[in-house]
């Protein structure tokens, strides 16, 4: 690029005179006009009449950047921003250099220092200004399709809200139908809906639109590539039926020999009564080996399970009339872009046989809560009825985590279930009963009933008792009474857990989960961003949801998908760019990087990926020989910034400190703790950083070396930074900087490092007293002149 | 009061109570808790209001067998086993035992370890019949032979 020389005009907005009343405005500007390169520089009380003069003076070429000082509205930036780059300013070749959030202004402090600190503020900024390059923002070629993995409830909502807003959309489903957990459900409170109602009401839309393609049977193999240029390959499981042909007429079925076996349950024949048989009768499928996609009809093409088909049958192959039976179909790979991935996995019932002292799976008459679904359409009769709640949930030894929807879920059978046996004794075993929200309804509704008990306590172990029925001992702890009971079946309210497909998608995709297996977002913020650019989450792969939780989270997973889904990406200037003369291959920023957004270059470098950055630069902070600079906060510009400071300006002994403040929250804190006319001491002055990360060790080194006699580096709370971890990786390089000070003969005590909320006006001045006062006892800085 | 409980045993056993949920898993599994009035839920209810005095006075703790099946099923981890060893021994300091706790039979065993380090079967039996006052001593002979012919007593 040309270097061109350059030329500063400054202007000092004084709104109401109020920088005046504190500062002597005249001695500033004498003192700046002196600067080389300042051709212009003034004090302005208004914007409407000199902004003219100004573009014309820019459009003249006697000046290329301008730097404004003082205080503005949003409103006014925005007219000064549209009226200069009307005239052809680029948005990057201008500062802003507010001095009253600075401290400027605080009631008390003698206006000489006052003055002094402002020419060292508005200096500091004129050396950054220097140093401001033109900046356009880059645009990236990108595809527009996007990839949904799993087509459960959150899948099919992710998928119609995209195709709505005509997204091409890939939706990959590892079962031979659509829908999920959710299709496998009874009926849904509160409008005592059928489920299935609602998917077909998506399946719909998906069957009118050309926009989606679904493959079922699928998994995904591989994925390579950036956000907006994703190469999936997935495996396409043979189906052994066409789905071109098959029409779902069914002949086959009638003519299949093979009936698919019951799930295997060690259920011990000992235990077995009328009602045990009952319940699992009406628990037993009569699937056959072909049968339609499960668990909803959709693609309606029927499905052969191979490994149940007797040896040389060929009998589906006789009676198809469509002639769609092809036994000797093979699995097949697809290839296809996609510019952004929505994981919508989903979870899996947690395994009951695990609770080992509730007999799942030993008594018949012992059945989870998901089962109770199926058992619910007809119900067989029953007396006594028993349900125990966070079976397995909210348990050391098993699920740490309350999975929120299984009392209503318990509720809910409740009330279907005295619907339909008025008469049966319905207990319910609980510790504590959550029904949020609406649900509370529920949990008055069911509690009005007649013969429905709620029992606070669970039972320790179940055991058999006479005629093949369950005895059950509890204590009632609210009464501390002990309570027998003999019951005809008891419901397990297991939990939920990420699905085996969220595990294997982890794996594949390299995303980080949380200590259960679901997958890690910053849950306030951006509840649906993995920690990967491009890779969404949403629904119940996220933690325990119930359904309309989960269709909020896809719909919201679909808005965000959406800036990855345009012709182009469009990138701001602010990405970190590495200097490969300076590099020596130390890998750290890849290490460091959060997002996991640096890979090899060909030469063994690492490359950014600009579309997986998030732009926080945590590699700039960590980059030992500064060889990476955001491209607009350049470490060359802080460190003129730094360098600007006059340490001895109010007198040699008191202390000076240079801030480093995290843009997200500390940095507010500061300006707030202004705004209430709190009393900011003059000694400290501020660099707002995009992540308290992004503050390398040779700034603080060099601030130290210039006199300045403590630096403070404020950041987030552990486990709120919005780039995940920040300012923790702040404190872990604390080590290599303490190494650094001591080599150069300072105490490493003038660095400090603290965590500040966006609240936290009051205790940021706090800090900074007692910071001074640290310094004061611990005498200047060595180095100071 | 909390803490005044902590400073008083030496385990961290008793402190680990307050994390209990009082779900009742504990008492609904425990195979004697229908001897006694208090449950091992409510002796760790008692602790968790810090009420040390009361739990330790609780005749629970001298019928528990140390069978561990309120431990192993409690879902929060809270070792309840371990407590109630610990309340008897704090009993015991404190001089919290109440008068109709007959505690002979736990005194004559340490006692015989104490001197001998080992214990003889035969002595402890007879030691205990005789300090169960009121009771008849009369009513184990028939036991003491059937154990003697046994072998059992040696």
């Amino acid at each position: 690029m040309q270097k061109t020389v350059p030329k500063t005009g400054i202007f000092i907005f004084d709104q109401g005179k109020r920088l005046a009343r504190s500062i002597d405005l005249d001695a500033v500007i004498q003192r700046l006009a002196r600067i080389k390169n300042v051709i212009r520089c003034e004090v302005l009380t208004d914007l409407a009449a000199p902004l003219p003069s100004i573009k014309e003076d820019f459009t003249s070429d006697k000046f290329n950047r301008i730097f404004w000082v003082g205080k503005f509205s949003d409103y006014q930036k925005k007219t000064i921003q549209s009226e200069l780059s009307s005239a052809g300013l680029n948005p990057y070749m201008y500062e802003w250099c507010d001095l009253e959030e600075q401290g400027i202004g605080t009631k008390g402090v003698d206006s000489g220092i006052q003055t002094q600190k402002a020419i060292i503020l508005i200096q500091m900024t004129l050396a950054r200004t220097r140093l401001l390059e033109p900046l356009e923002p880059l645009e990236l070629p990108a595809v527009d399709a996007s990839l949904i993995i799993g087509a459960g409830v959150s899948g099919l909502h992710t998928a119609t809200s995209l195709i709505g807003l005509c997204k091409k959309v890939y939706l990959v489903e590892k079962e031979s139908g659509v829908g999920g957990k959710v299709a496998s459900l009874h009926r849904l409170y509160p409008r005592i809906c059928d489920p299935r109602c609602g998917l077909e009401f998506e399946i719909q839309k998906i069957r009118e639109s050309d926009m989606i393609e679904v493959h079922t049977l699928s998994r995904v193999k591989s994925l390579f590539g950036s956000p907006g240029n994703f190469d999936v390959r997935i495996e396409k499981q043979s189906r052994y039926v066409s789905e071109e042909k098959c029409n779902a007429c069914g002949e086959c079925m009638k003519v299949c020999p093979a009936v698919i076996p019951e799930e295997q349950r060690s259920r011990e024949s000992a235990f077995i009564n009328e009602t045990s048989q009952q319940v699992l009768n009406s628990l037993k499928s009569d699937k056959k080996a072909i049968h339609p996609a499960v668990p909803m009809t959709y693609p309606s093409t029927f499905v052969i399970e191979r490994q149940y088909c007797p040896p040389d049958c060929r009998e589906c192959v006789k009676a198809c009339p469509a002639l769609a039976v092809e036994l000797e179909q093979t699995s097949s790979e697809l290839a296809f872009k996609v510019g952004a991935v929505i994981i919508t996995t989903g979870w899996d019932p947690y395994q009951l046989s695990k609770v080992d002292e509730y007999g799942y799976g030993i008594y018949p008459n012992v059945i989870s809560n998901l089962e109770m679904e199926r058992l619910l359409e007809d119900p067989p009769v029953l007396k006594e009825i028993g349900f125990i709640q966070c079976a397995g949930s909210r348990d050391e030894r098993h699920l740490h985590y309350c999975s929120s929807v299984c009392c209503s879920v318990s509720l809910k059978q409740v009330l279907f279930l005295k619907e339909k046996l008025p008469d049966a004794l319905c207990y319910i075993f609980y510790q504590d009963m959550r029904t949020p929200g609406f649900d509370e309804e529920l949990y008055q509704k069911v509690k009005s009933l007649n013969n429905v008990i709620f029992i606070r306590g669970n039972p320790s172990t179940v055991k058999p008792g006479d005629n093949g029925k369950l005895r059950i001992h509890a204590e009632d702890t609210l009464s501390g009474k002990e309570i027998d009971l003999s019951l005809d079946l008891l419901v397990l309210a297991g939990g939920m857990m990420p699905s085996q497909g969220s595990f294997e998608i982890a794996q594949l995709l390299n995303l980080p989960q949380n200590n259960f297996g679901f997958f890690e977002s910053h849950l306030q913020c951006h509840p649906e961003e993995s920690q990967r650019t491009g890779i969404l989450v949403g629904g119940a792969c996220r933690g325990p949801m119930n359904i309309s939780q989960s269709i909020e989270s896809s719909h919201r997973a679909a808005m965000e998908v959406l800036p990855f889904l345009n012709r182009t990406i469009l990138i701001e200037p602010k990405y970190p760019v590495l200097d490969l003369t300076k590099c020596d291959k130390c890998k750290r920023c890849m290490e460091e990087c959060p997002f996991l957004s640096y890979v090899f270059d060909e030469n063994g470098f690492p490359s950014l990926d600009l579309t997986k950055c998030r732009q926080c630069g945590n590699c700039m902070g960590i980059c030992p020989l500064i060889a990476i600079s955001l491209r607009n906060n350049t470490i060359k510009q802080i460190a003129a910034q730094v360098q600007a400071i006059k340490p001895s300006f109010i007198s040699k002994e008191e202390p000076v400190i240079l801030a480093f403040l995290c843009e997200n929250d500390a940095y507010h804190a500061a300006q707030s703790a202004v705004e209430y006319g709190l009393p900011v001491p003059p000694n400290v002055f501020f660099i707002k950083v995009p992540c308290a990360g992004s503050v390398n060790n040779a700034l603080v080194a060099d601030a130290l070396a210039f006199g300045i006699d403590g630096v403070l580096i404020a950041g987030c709370k552990d486990g709120q930074c919005h780039y995940v971890k920040g300012n923790q990786l702040v404190k872990t390089r604390s080590g290599d900087l303490s190494d650094k000070l001591q080599k150069m003969m300072i105490d490493p005590q003038r660095v400090r490092f603290e965590s500040l909320e966006i609240r936290d006006s009051k205790k940021y001045v706090e800090l900074v007293k007692s910071y001074i006062e640290e310094l004061r006892a611990m005498g200047p800085n060595p180095f100071k002149s | 009061m909390k803490e005044s409980v902590i400073k008083l045993i030496h385990t961290d056993t008793i402190p680990e109570s307050s994390i209990c949920v009082q779900c009742g898993k504990c008492s609904s599994g425990c195979p004697v808790a229908f001897e006694s009035e208090h449950s091992p839920r409510k002796v760790i209810r008692f602790l968790q209001w810090g009420c040390l005095k009361e739990a330790s006075q609780s005749p629970f703790l001298w019928l528990c067998a140390s069978c561990q099946a309120c431990t192993v099923r409690c879902p929060r981890g809270v070792n309840i086993s371990s407590i109630m060893l610990s309340l008897r021994r704090i009993a015991q300091q404190q001089g919290w035992v109440m008068p109709e706790e007959n505690l002979s039979y736990y005194k004559t065993f340490i006692n015989m370890i104490k001197k001998r380090g080992k214990i003889s079967e035969l002595r402890l039996g007879l030691a205990t019949a005789l300090h169960k006052i009121p009771s008849h001593p009369i009513e184990d002979i028939v036991l003491f032979f059937k154990l003697l012919k046994r072998g059992k007593l040696r």
